[in-house]
């Protein structure tokens, strides 16, 4: 299991559409940010490809979304040995 | 309730540790098994603060540091992958020799620095000293650069030192440096916020600084009169944001940019106090620089108005004065890359965005300063500021003056007149030494130039030539294909020392996972290689052995070695580096906060005390003090094309660039499964109606000639280069697509930096 905490900088005209449209995305968790026109989105996913993917097709790209930030990723499991 | 981004990063951490074992590991055991480290991130000039956790031995997360005063948490995605890429399985772990058959094969290192340091020793006995060389980059550690300047331009007595960043800022620090007489950006980061009109020219900033992209689009966000202007021949993400968008011809901006002077002056929209008391005007005759005065510079502007320059740039006349005026109009922040820098007339195009900052204005006060961004990491503090280049010294110093010599040799130790007064070979001049022959062996360190050198064939020939070619490197690359000892290089996390990011903040990056198989930190082989070479008689006794033996060891020598000169950071000794976010030089004493702006009363601690100090000032004062009057230049230069413009036998404009998700050669970030599936392979963007001419659609592969070679990639049929362009990235290595066996190594004759990003191509279907 992976997470991805996400910064999601909003169109000021579009903010409370866009928030709804990030609020019904699957496996998204929507969290207020004291930064005017962001806010904080929690990508869980099976593993960080899927979660990339996530972050690009599927928050990147919704209307009145300007850009997105990955603030912190954390692999619940090791990555494998180099050795 | 709304909450902080520091308070949203532990949320986040929570919920992983929640979703890994439940809320009760979230609670215990997680953070008791995590050490987190403040850190810096790996890939870009940005210089993300990052926090690193290690969990038995291995990075198992990372994070954008919400302590970090400029970057302020953020991270770009390419950095969510740096822990894989670190414990990625095609990492080198072993030295390894080619042997009789052509073949890399394991060896001990014992075996491998012998073997490397008989051959320099024997060169240099045999062919005197510059017959070696050494290729560093603006990705090795501060400590690694100036370790391996010191050994080759004090020890061995050879001004033989290049690296990476004269493929990417030597224009840069050619156009600081004529027009202020010293290199590095006077202005930072805080500019952004500042800043009403944001000049982006020849940078996509969007994808390759994405967290400064943020924070311009930040400011846009809270002040509405804030405008972008891009000038790019090829739209890029920026131009989303762009208020104004200037498409030139490909090597014709410098058109563009006297226009824009042009106006300011015609409109008389310049700042005349400004100009009268900081700003001297040249020109260049018989190749000597030449005094001139504003009139000239009136003058010599009347021949570029708009409507001249738009028919030499292709940019309507309109939007050049709307450019103008908004320039004009302030706080002004210039940001530019590579699209100024990789040119044959560079530099030039460096001093004309300096230029109508001086006629403006707009510099040395919040949101206003001409600001060149940089691709690697610790190109500027690593390289730029060490003088690891083969004309300069640590510091701001220069091999060709007699006083920087005489002081150099006496901070490094050695006698009086080893350092070389004449500048060693150029990037390109001494691959091209190293293909005649003239080169006997060369040390690369931590780049790839089997990969990144333009005019690639005849580049890879030379050093798959007789000549010996020794390669540090983290990941097998196409440089240590053609190697003849390769040597396993820590990367990142797993060697300590400073990394110094665009602003001028020095940041330092602890070692806190050992690195994998028997690799070793490029330091530690270069103090290696110099015991050996001592030991073999071909640097003097004593210069190497029991000298300098770790990273800390040579800060000190590196901060002391600031004394007295424009870039002063003696206030920066590795425990307030360890503690701090990073410090911006100068900063003279430990309790000296670091410079925002340069130049500045109040704010540089060099027009205090020291050599440069001004008691006439007041608060607020600008005075250029690295020139002997204080006063900057506005240069009077030619407008003049690129190398090789299109023609009728290759009527194509080739530029290549970068993509968000990779990063340089690829070789780190197509270690990362999720990356390369992000970006898996090669394309060519062609503009909609070339490709329609043609016959190419997407996905259709497509020939690409020049005079030097051909590359076959996929087609990208899209509307972002001009139509009779198109765009290559460079990143990937497949059978057929180095596009650098395209480009062109003609140069810049002042930065020497060669111009890839103009060169005439001819396409065509590929015929399977
Ligand atoms: S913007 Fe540059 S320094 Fe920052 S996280 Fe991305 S690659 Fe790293």
């Amino acid at each position: 299991m992976v997470t991805i905490g996400v910064l999601v900088r909003v169109d000021p005209t579009q903010e409370p559409e866009t928030e709804a449209r990030l609020g019904v995305l699957e496996g998204v968790q929507l969290i207020p940010l004291e930064e005017p026109h962001t806010l904080g989105a929690v990508i869980q996913a099976e593993d960080l490809d899927e979660a990339h993917e996530r972050l690009v097709t599927q928050v990147q790209t919704l209307p009145g979304v300007l850009c997105a930030w990955p603030l912190h990723t954390e692999l619940a499991s090791t990555p494998p040995s180099h050795n | 309730m709304q909450i902080n981004r520091r308070d949203f990063v532990r949320i986040s951490a929570a919920t992983t540790a929640a979703a890994a074992g439940g809320p009760a590991v979230a609670a215990a055991a997680r953070p008791r098994a995590i050490e987190w480290h403040k850190s810096v991130c790996r890939f870009c000039g940005t210089g993300c603060g990052v926090q690193i956790a290690v969990d038995n031995g291995r990075l198992v997360a990372l994070r954008g540091d919400p302590e970090h005063p400029t970057t302020k948490g953020l991270v770009c995605a390419k950095s969510l992958f740096l822990p894989k890429i670190v414990h990625s399985p095609t990492r080198l772990k072993y030295p390894m020799i080619r042997n009789a058959a052509g073949e890399l094969e394991r060896a001990t290192w014992d075996q491998a620095m012998d073997l490397v340091a008989d051959k320099f020793a024997q060169a240099i006995r045999d062919h005197g000293a510059d017959s070696v060389a050494y290729y560093g980059s603006g990705q090795a550690l501060s400590e690694e650069s100036y370790y391996a300047n010191r050994l080759f331009k004090g020890g061995i007595g050879t001004n033989n030192v290049e690296g990476n960043p004269r493929l990417c800022m030597a224009s840069a620090v050619g156009g600081y440096v004529t027009t202020f007489s010293k290199d590095e950006p006077m202005g930072c980061y805080d500019d952004i916020d500042a800043a009403n009109t944001f000049f982006l020219i020849g940078s996509n900033t969007a994808e390759c600084h994405p967290v400064i992209f943020d924070r311009i689009m930040a400011r846009k966000q809270s002040n509405r009169r804030t405008t972008v202007i891009c000038v790019d021949p090829r739209k890029s993400p920026v131009q989303t944001i762009a208020d104004l968008y200037l498409q030139p011809k490909p090597g014709y901006d410098l058109a563009l940019l006297h226009a824009m002077a042009q106006v300011i002056i015609e409109e008389k929209r310049y700042d005349e106090a400004f100009v009268a008391q900081h700003v001297n005007f040249k020109t260049v005759v018989d190749g000597k620089p030449l005094a001139v005065g504003f009139d000239d510079y009136r003058e010599f502007l009347a021949d570029w108005t708009p409507e001249k320059a738009g028919a030499v740039c292709g940019v309507n006349p309109e939007s050049i004065r709307e450019a103008a005026r908004l320039f004009a109009s302030g706080p002004t922040t210039s940001f530019w890359t590579m699209g100024l820098n990789q040119r044959v007339h560079g530099v030039w195009a460096n001093n004309l965005v300096h230029n109508l900052h001086l006629l403006t204005g707009q510099i040395g006060k919040p949101g206003a300063t001409p600001f060149s961004l940089t691709g690697q990491p610790n190109a500027c503090g690593g390289v730029r500021d060490t003088g690891s280049l083969c004309h300069i010294l640590p510091y701001g110093r220069v091999v060709k003056k007699a006083e920087h010599r005489a002081q150099m040799e006496a901070i490094w130790g050695c006698k009086p007149g080893t350092i070389q007064p004449k500048p060693g070979l150029n990037t390109i001049e001494m691959f091209k030494a190293l293909g005649e022959g003239k080169i006997k062996a060369m040390l690369v360190l931590t780049t790839n130039p089997g990969q990144s050198l333009p005019n690639l064939n005849k580049h890879r020939k030379a050093m798959a030539g007789d000549s010996f070619l020794v390669v540090l490197d983290a990941f097998p690359t196409e440089t240590t294909k053609i190697a003849d000892v390769v040597l396993p290089a820590a990367m990142w996390t797993e060697k300590s020392g400073v990394f110094g990011m665009s602003e001028r903040r020095y940041q330092y990056q602890p070692s806190v996972v050992t690195p994998p198989g028997e690799a070793r930190s490029d330091y530690a082989i270069l103090v290696d290689f110099a015991r050996r070479l001592e030991a073999r008689g071909a640097i003097p006794k004593g210069y190497a052995t029991g000298k300098l033996s770790t990273t800390d060891d040579c800060w000190e020598e590196m901060m002391q070695a600031s004394k007295d000169t424009a870039y002063d950071f003696r206030g920066m000794p590795r425990e307030r580096l360890k503690r701090e976010r990073g410090v911006r030089w100068p900063a003279p004493t430990v309790d000296h906060p670091g410079t925002a702006r340069r130049y500045v009363k109040g704010e540089d601690p060099l027009l205090d005390s020291g050599p440069y100090a001004d008691a006439s000032l007041e608060p607020g004062d600008v005075k250029f003090y690295a020139a002997a009057d204080g006063k900057a230049n506005i240069w009077l230069r030619p407008v003049v094309g690129p190398a090789e413009p299109p023609d009728a036998e290759y009527p194509f404009v080739l530029s290549t660039g970068r993509v968000l998700e990779h990063w340089h050669t690829g070789t780190m970030t197509r270690a990362a499964a999720e990356l390369r599936r992000a970006q898996p392979e090669a394309f060519v963007e062609i503009h909609p109606k070339d490709a329609k001419a043609l016959g190419i659609r997407t996905g259709d592969r497509v020939d690409i000639e020049s005079r030097r070679g051909r590359s076959t990639i996929k087609a990208r049929v899209v509307d972002m280069p001009q139509p009779g362009m198109v765009f290559v990235p460079f990143h990937w290595d497949d059978e057929g697509s180095l596009i650098n066996e395209v480009t062109i190594d003609a140069y810049d004759p002042g930065s020497k930096q060669p111009e890839f990003k103009i060169c005439a191509v001819r396409l065509s279907k590929a015929k399977s």
